[in-house]
């Protein structure tokens, strides 16, 4: 185990080929150029056999990975924002197929207005393509979770493709001391590639991604779903095994001051680390508030999360995202799981921190005091913009 | 439309997949509306069509040109690429 000063995405770079990955396929974009520009550097200066292509777009890029990992290598990719977009189609493909890769995205808002800056737009607009879905809080989180979400995708019982995600420029830019494993300790956790699914063999070749018409089509996807409710389980056994082999690592949920809490802040990502400093303020003042960062966001650990809020009063759902005219993704999931095990607490959707509008430990009070005038079941309640500039607002709209 | 089966998926996970030789048995043809008819007495053997044809359903046989009709789509492509109009389309319906 070594300490070393890095960046989140150079924190992925070395998880990567710690990884043993032998395909890199990639496009630059900001703010992800960072991995892939690590990457080049430490195949050439460590002079790895590893593959590395400069794709001609993201969805070249992604193709290319999905070969590679049919052709037999562990295999990698990574982008952001407009990028993610233009890999939905072969995205769907890596989960269809049931191909067993990991892709690190370095989240960032969506254009227009065009933005380089940080929000989970990117990857809740791919929520649904059957991919697994982590949020990291730190770099550190970044390497631990790189390296378990290989094995996590190549369980026999998932065989699903895996997006690793962390917060544009908060994470991807900022550096802070990881602990970076030794090859011995990865390798005792990670055993090598092989392909243990329909692929790519000159012995037994085959037609792969074929078609399905209305008596086949539904079962593929019914089996999908399936594989990703099982993965549950694996995240967990894999995290576990991690934790006594190489480090401690989050599984699904990671909760902060929570046990007697009567208020939880429940979110994704780095703004958790940094509200943990504003718990810890607003404790000392005697209020009994805590926190609850969903690290896995698909699949959804409804059980899990049940378990850490069924003694709260309050709920509070921050999302740096937002399904237009209803709430945040991760209330609307919430907000569901809390009907349909009957437990009746509070719930208060805030959207927050969009485009890169910075979340610090003042929010947290904001948040509390915002919650205390708010009556519940409302449609503020539902959608409660918390840091959007009213003056600015007014202003824009005075003419109409 | 030709009736894909599963059946051969017995291996979890299910991922799309049939064996190989598939599109022997998928019978193409049945979706043409023109077929390619040969005039061999203008055609120069110069297997122009052979090349163009993207389901190789030209095959050379004989020293002479024949069409596949089982797999055939009717695309019409060999029509044009012909230099001597030794080929023209005739409706199969």
């Amino acid at each position: 185990m070594k300490k070393s000063f890095l960046s989140g995405n150079e924190a992925i770079a070395e998880a990567v080929l710690l990884s043993g990955v032998k395909s890199i396929a990639a496009y630059p974009i900001t703010p992800q150029t960072g991995i892939v520009n690590r990457l080049a550097t430490l195949i050439m200066t460590r002079d790895l056999n590893t593959s590395m292509i400069h794709a001609e777009s993201e969805f070249s890029a992604l193709s290319i990975v999905l070969g590679s990992t049919l052709g037999g290598v562990r295999s990698f990719t990574a982008t952001s924002s407009q990028g993610l977009l233009m890999m939905s189609e072969a995205s769907y493909y890596a989960s269809g197929m049931r191909i067993p890769l990991v892709m690190a995205v370095v989240n960032r808002g969506l254009s227009a207005p065009v933005t380089i800056f940080s929000d989970h737009q990117d990857s809740m607009s791919m929520r649904d393509n059957g991919w697994l879905q982590f949020y990291c809080k730190d770099g550190q989180e970044a390497l631990d979770t790189i390296i378990t979400a290989y094995k996590i995708a190549e369980h026999r019982k998932v065989l699903l493709p895996i997006k690793v995600c962390i917060d544009g420029f908060f994470l991807s830019h900022l550096s802070e001391p990881v602990e970076i494993p030794s090859q011995t300790a990865i390798n005792y956790f990670l055993p090598e590639f092989t392909a243990n699914f329909p692929h790519m063999d000159i012995d037994d070749p085959k037609f792969l991604g074929t078609a399905a018409w209305p008596d086949y089509y539904e079962e593929f996807v019914f089996l999908r779903n399936k594989a990703l409710t099982n993965a549950i389980a694996v995240i967990e056994e894999v995290s576990t095994e991690y934790s006594e082999k190489v480090s401690q690592v989050t599984s699904l949920i990671s909760t902060y001051r929570a046990s007697d809490a009567e208020v939880v802040i429940v979110g994704l990502g780095a703004m958790m680390s940094t509200l943990e400093v504003a718990v810890d303020k607003m404790r000392g003042k005697g209020l009994l508030v805590g926190l609850l960062r969903i690290k896995c966001f698909r699949p959804f650990p409804n059980e899990q999360i049940l378990n850490e809020i069924k003694g709260a009063k309050k709920l509070v759902i921050l999302d740096r995202s937002l399904s237009p005219s209803q709430a945040g993704p991760v209330f609307l999931e919430i907000s569901s799981l809390l009907h349909t095990s009957g437990l009746d607490i509070d719930c208060y959707g805030f959207i927050l921190g969009l485009g890169g509008r910075d979340i610090t430990k003042k929010t947290g009070e904001f948040i509390l005091k915002k919650v205390n005038e708010m009556s519940p079941n409302t449609f503020e309640s539902r959608q409660f913009w918390l840091d959007v500039n009213h003056q600015t607002i007014k202003r824009w709209t005075s003419n109409e | 439309m030709n009736k894909v089966s599963y059946d051969h998926q017995n291996e979890n996970p299910l991922s799309p997949w049939l064996p190989s030789n598939h599109s022997l048995k998928n019978e193409t043809g049945k979706w043409a509306i023109h077929q390619p008819s040969v005039d061999n007495a203008k055609c120069i053997k110069c297997l122009r069509c052979w090349i163009a044809c993207p389901e190789s359903a030209i095959n050379f046989v004989d020293d002479k040109i024949k069409v596949d009709r089982f797999f055939c789509k009717g695309c019409g492509i060999c029509e044009v690429e012909c230099p001597t109009e030794a080929i023209t389309m005739e409706s199969v319906l």
